[in-house]
């Protein structure tokens, strides 16, 4: 027999990959070492944060498990940002680790056309340079149409603990060694990556009386725009601190640190620190915050959030039990480093499919990416590309402008990576358009014509909307003009002065002012969903920005119209610099707006990009 | 540099395309879809634009207020038919300084953008209007272009520019560290107790940025430079004089009043200044026709120029009419400043006697320092009529000075927006927006990578 889509790894990319393919109708397997441990949280437990809180609202609303999976598993929810604007608010919550896996096992067992398979995949099938399905380690050939890859830290997996070192992804399970030099034969650009966790702590030996809670919303607010059921806090969290004597023990160890002794060659992220970089890079930092985040309900172990090290265990013990509250803790697992291959993501197109060999898709930390939410979204990407490869459709793209997801797909594509990839707001040139609280409204459309969201929330949305734009003439039209009554209701409102008759909708522009107020002015606030409100308030406020951020869109998007022929030849271009060309030559941009956007290139460059590809679209023979 | 993406867009843009300065006539062209409606709103008969590529007379009126800018000759050339193949416009005003800045400001206005280098020729390739040998070549020619204006940008601001906008580019990246961290780090923020202080360092950032305008000096009006008259009775020696200052023989000099006809002008630099000299014909009642002519153009020169030197005998003093001249010139002209050139004082012992609300220099022609006390009376109504901030000062062109312009009210609105109750992230992209404007500014193209910043300063990370 032969399946649409093979997926090779159940980590957060390869569960959500293989349930949109399998969900958009087509056959197929997840092949992985054990399938009844699937989308395992290898470091902190807990989905979302900033940027990432949007990511899983954008996978939700494109009909995506992660945000179900969240929200069940959770039990810790956090707005991160509450008090800032909304385009920064992010939803986070801490989840159950093992319900989290064991509701992503039987959500996908339920999933129509998904075979769960036990095995390691080990190398790609390749008949007469066609990619035709997986080979496991035993040599067992699963035929398939396409490939989905998503190894995680297993692809060449090595760990470190102190200068001890083992083969291996995660703590216990071994790598995808075979793998690893399967890619490396079929010329894939490898490049080596490092990553590290904590150790994780036995809550019994925590003296949890000592240290400060941090509780979680309430009420709690969901990730899903559906959710099963309603979510609730059922921990809280604790803050801990470094002191001098926890920095003297880490320094004291450094000579078997393996990042200071040189052993350790993969580059780690910069914003995720081991706790040894952060004291011997910040010396005058005399303490650093730790938090303490349990692993469950029931559940015994805790994970200290901040002190990921790879120092060796001994090490690690003196250092923990100089923290306040963990003087007497237990270590249940040693932290540690691990290294791991990835590969140069400006090898894919921007719906994840490689260059080099079509109908192989790559999403997650092989691509260079950290970040359970990160690599959630691009298994999404890939999942859906595959099955309209195998239907014979048109690739789904994500413009940087609609979502996160397309912000992160560009980003890698077009820049590479040199170090593990998180994406930020920041990130998003649109980000006052890209928010948490809009992601139905951007894409859920998108999710009912894949086939992932069902007409009836579409519809849903698409009322919203209507209503939105309905709400917004009134506010125009309403004109509020100044009186005893109108000054007062001003005045207990908060709103400043009224000297002259004020449009409804400026009003709602001062700061202080609530759509939920607006029934104080005389609209019906009975005909409007909760939803209409939120996005008229938003979008109100904002809206001097937002209408700049469409106009610069739409400038943008013809560029983004102007393609490159994929065939076209940048060794015969002319008059084109070098440098650039070389540029050109490694990410083949789809378009020219694409290629304007690789680092290092000029509007000179992008200037005799154009010129040459015009003369080849006129003449391609002589170009 | 620019964005490259910008050589991409299909909106309007518009141009002065010949060049800078004064000139008979100046010709602003304009280029893109909306271009001939837009020449319309600005140019009347609007109607007369409908025939393609006939030039028209008109007038060129602000539509805000009515108000005639210039009298114009316009012509609109509907694509494909035009030098870059989209719809193009052309403006032929008259080629005064002011005249054109109004002009292109008021296109500006009504939508267009400023065009960037070689933009009106890299439109007629992309749109097939060039052959492809030549379109080969504009990748180098807008290359080169951008390496000619890198240099000359060096030359002439002599580092002091782009130094003020490393160091402006530094103080907002830094503003906007502060400001990033607290949006994507909101656990380690609250730890590093960030942003207490944003709303100071936001006015400054404001503050700085209008220290850089006021050394900003524009280039178009600074190489127009000062126009100074020689005026007086006839045969007061002001031709003798113009040919020491300039230093050649250019006037002729005799011993008969009225030698001087006609105007004569001649461009020196004084204190490093552009400083253009005329010589007028003496003013006097004369029936002679072309005297009198003279006479008359000396008149209107008068009005225009920044500083009026006024040529009398040392041993005579200024007589009636001179001083109802001066009257008028206070009376009517209060921004034109006056030198009072008491001149042949070689056949005088004693400084005269004479108006004493204008600085008086005695001079000769005759002896060998006999200009020096004039070029350094001269030297220094140039260096207040055209003042410099010779230390800090750069000049901008059109482009940089509208940029400049934007850089500051960006920062104006961050700097009101922090404390206000509006979001911080709406503050940041106006501190984005300014760090772009810088990037155009200095041609560095390089956006400052916040993230590399937050990384080396904070510890952030859990």
């Amino acid at each position: 027999m032969e399946y649409d889509v093979i997926v090779v790894g159940g980590g957060h990319a390869g569960c959500e990959a293989a349930h949109a393919s399998a969900n958009m109708g087509c056959k197929t397997a997840l092949l992985t070492f054990d399938p009844s441990a699937l989308a395992r949280m290898s470091c902190n437990p807990a989905i979302g944060g900033v940027a990432k809180g949007q990511l899983v609202r954008e996978i939700d609303a494109l009909g995506g498990v992660m945000a179900r999976v969240a929200d069940r598993a959770g039990i810790h929810f956090k707005m991160l940002n509450a008090s800032k604007g909304p385009a920064v608010r992010s939803p986070r919550a801490q989840s159950d680790r093992d319900a989290y896996s064991r509701i992503m096992v039987e959500i996908l067992r339920e999933v129509p056309h998904l075979d769960l398979l036990s095995g390691e995949g080990s190398s790609l099938l390749i008949e007469q340079g066609r990619l035709c399905g997986v080979s496991d380690r035993q040599g067992n050939h699963l035929r398939g149409k396409t490939v989905i890859l998503t190894p995680g830290t297993f692809l060449g997996g090595v760990m470190h603990f102190g200068l001890q070192q083992v083969a291996g992804g995660r703590i216990g399970e071994s790598p995808s060694q075979v793998l690893a030099d399967c890619l490396a034969a079929l010329g894939f650009n490898l490049g080596r990556l490092k990553t590290g966790t904590p150790a994780r702590l036995d809550a019994s030996t925590i003296d949890f009386a000592s240290l400060d809670r941090q509780l979680g919303d309430e009420p709690p607010a969901p990730f899903s725009y559906h959710p099963e059921a309603p979510v609730q806090n059922k921990i809280c969290c604790y803050i801990t601190r470094t002191n001098a004597s926890t920095h003297e023990a880490i320094l004291g160890g450094l000579d078997r640190s393996p990042l200071y002794s040189g052993v350790i060659k993969g580059v780690g992220p910069r914003y995720c620190p081991s706790i040894e970089d952060k004291i011997h890079k910040f010396p005058d930092k005399t303490s650093h915050q730790i938090f303490i985040e349990p692993e469950g309900v029931d559940c015994n172990v805790v994970y200290p959030n901040g002190i990921s090290t790879s120092l060796p265990e001994d090490v690690q013990e003196a250092f923990i039990r100089t923290i306040p509250g963990l003087e007497r803790a237990r270590i249940v697992k040693p932290g540690y480093a691990v290294e791991y291959f990835f590969s140069n993501p400006q090898d894919l197109y921007p719906w994840l499919e490689s260059k080099r060999l079509e109908g192989l898709y790559m999403a997650g930390q092989l691509n260079g990416t950290s970040g359970y939410e990160e690599a959630a979204a691009q298994g999404l990407i890939a999942g859906i590309n595959a099955a309209l490869k195998v239907r014979g459709e048109s690739p789904f793209i994500l413009r940087r402008d609609e979502a996160y997801i397309g912000v992160l797909a560009d980003d890698l594509v077009t820049k590479g990576c040199e170090e593990p990839y998180r994406l930020f707001t920041a990130s998003a040139e649109h980000r006052l358009l890209l928010r948490q609280d809009n992601a139905d409204f951007r894409l859920m459309e998108s999710g009912y014509r894949l086939g992932m969201i069902p007409r009836e929330w579409k519809d849903e949305v698409e009322g919203w909307k209507r209503d939105a734009a309905l709400l917004k003439e009134e506010l125009r039209s309403r004109v509020i003009t100044p009186s005893d009554s109108t000054r007062d209701l001003f005045a207990e409102l908060g709103l400043g002065e009224i000297s002259h008759p004020t449009p409804l909708e400026q009003v709602l522009r001062r700061a202080p002012m609530k759509a939920e107020w607006l029934d104080r002015f005389g609209v019906d606030l009975s005909r409007w969903h909760a939803r209409v409100l939120e996005q008229v308030e938003i979008e109100t406020k904002y809206q001097g920005y937002i209408e700049r951020q469409i106009k610069i869109i739409e400038e943008d998007r013809k560029s983004e119209r102007r393609a490159i022929p994929p065939d076209f030849d940048y060794d015969a271009a002319s008059g084109m610099r070098n440098e650039a060309r070389e540029k050109f030559k490694r990410v083949q941009p789809a378009t020219i707006g694409q290629a304007a956007r690789i680092p290092g290139v000029f509007p000179a460059d992008i200037t005799v990009l154009w010129v040459n590809v015009l003369k080849h679209q006129r003449d391609p023979e002589a170009a | 540099m620019t964005d490259p993406a910008i050589y991409l867009r299909e909106d309007d843009v518009a141009a002065l395309a010949t060049p800078p300065g004064r000139a008979a006539i100046a010709v602003l062209r304009l280029t893109g879809p909306g271009v001939i409606a837009l020449a319309g709103r600005v140019f009347h008969p609007a109607s007369a634009l409908s025939h393609p590529r006939r030039m028209v007379y008109g007038a060129l009126i602000d539509p805000r207020n009515g108000e005639t800018i210039d009298r114009v000759m316009a012509a609109a050339f509907p694509a494909p038919n035009s030098y870059t193949g989209e719809n193009m416009a052309e403006i032929h005003c008259h080629g005064g300084e002011a005249v054109v800045r109004a002009a292109l400001e008021l296109l500006y206005r009504e939508g267009a953008r400023p065009a960037e280098p070689g933009e009106f020729t890299f439109r007629a390739v992309r749109h097939g209007k060039m052959d492809l040998a030549r379109a080969e070549a504009v990748g180098s020619l807008i290359e080169s272009r951008s390496r000619l204006a890198r240099s000359m940008s060096l030359r002439m601001l002599e580092g002091a520019f782009s130094e003020a906008l490393a160091e402006l580019r530094e103080a907002v990246t830094g503003v906007m560290v502060e400001l990033e961290t607290q949006l994507e780090f909101p656990d380690e923020a609250m730890e590093e107790a960030l942003g207490r202080e944003l709303k100071a360092q936001t006015a400054v950032l404001a503050a700085r940025a209008e220290a850089l305008e006021r050394r900003a000096v524009r280039e178009q009006r600074f190489e127009q430079g000062v126009i100074a008259v020689l005026a007086g009775r006839p045969n007061v020696g002001k031709s003798s004089l113009f040919n020491r200052l300039i230093g050649r023989e250019r006037a002729i000099v005799t011993p008969h009043a009225g030698t001087t006809r006609d105007s004569i002008e001649a461009s020196i630099e004084l204190a490093g200044r552009p400083l253009t000299l005329i010589d007028t014909a003496g003013l006097r009642e004369t029936r002679e026709e072309i005297e009198a002519i003279g006479v008359e153009r000396s008149r209107r020169l008068l009005s225009e120029s920044h500083l009026v030197m006024l040529v009398f005998e040392a041993g005579e003093g200024l007589c009636e009419e001179e001083r109802r001249l001066l009257a008028e010139i206070e009376r009517e002209r209060p921004e034109t400043r006056v030198l009072l050139v008491a001149n042949k004082n070689d056949l005088v012992s004693a400084a005269p006697a004479v108006e004493p609300r204008w600085p008086v220099v005695s001079a000769s022609a005759k002896t060998p320092g006999g200009v020096d006390a004039l070029l350094k009376a001269l030297e220094s109504a140039v260096t207040e009529l055209a003042p410099v901030d010779e230390d800090g000062a750069f000049l901008v062109g059109e482009r940089q000075a509208r940029r400049l312009a934007e850089l500051i009210e960006r920062l104006r609105r961050a700097d009101a927006m922090v404390g206000e109750g509006v979001p911080l992230e709406v503050a940041a992209e106006e501190l984005r927006a300014a760090l772009d404007a810088i990037a155009e500014l200095d041609g560095s193209g390089v956006a400052p990578d916040i993230m590399t910043a937050i990384f080396s300063r904070f510890c952030i990370g859990k």
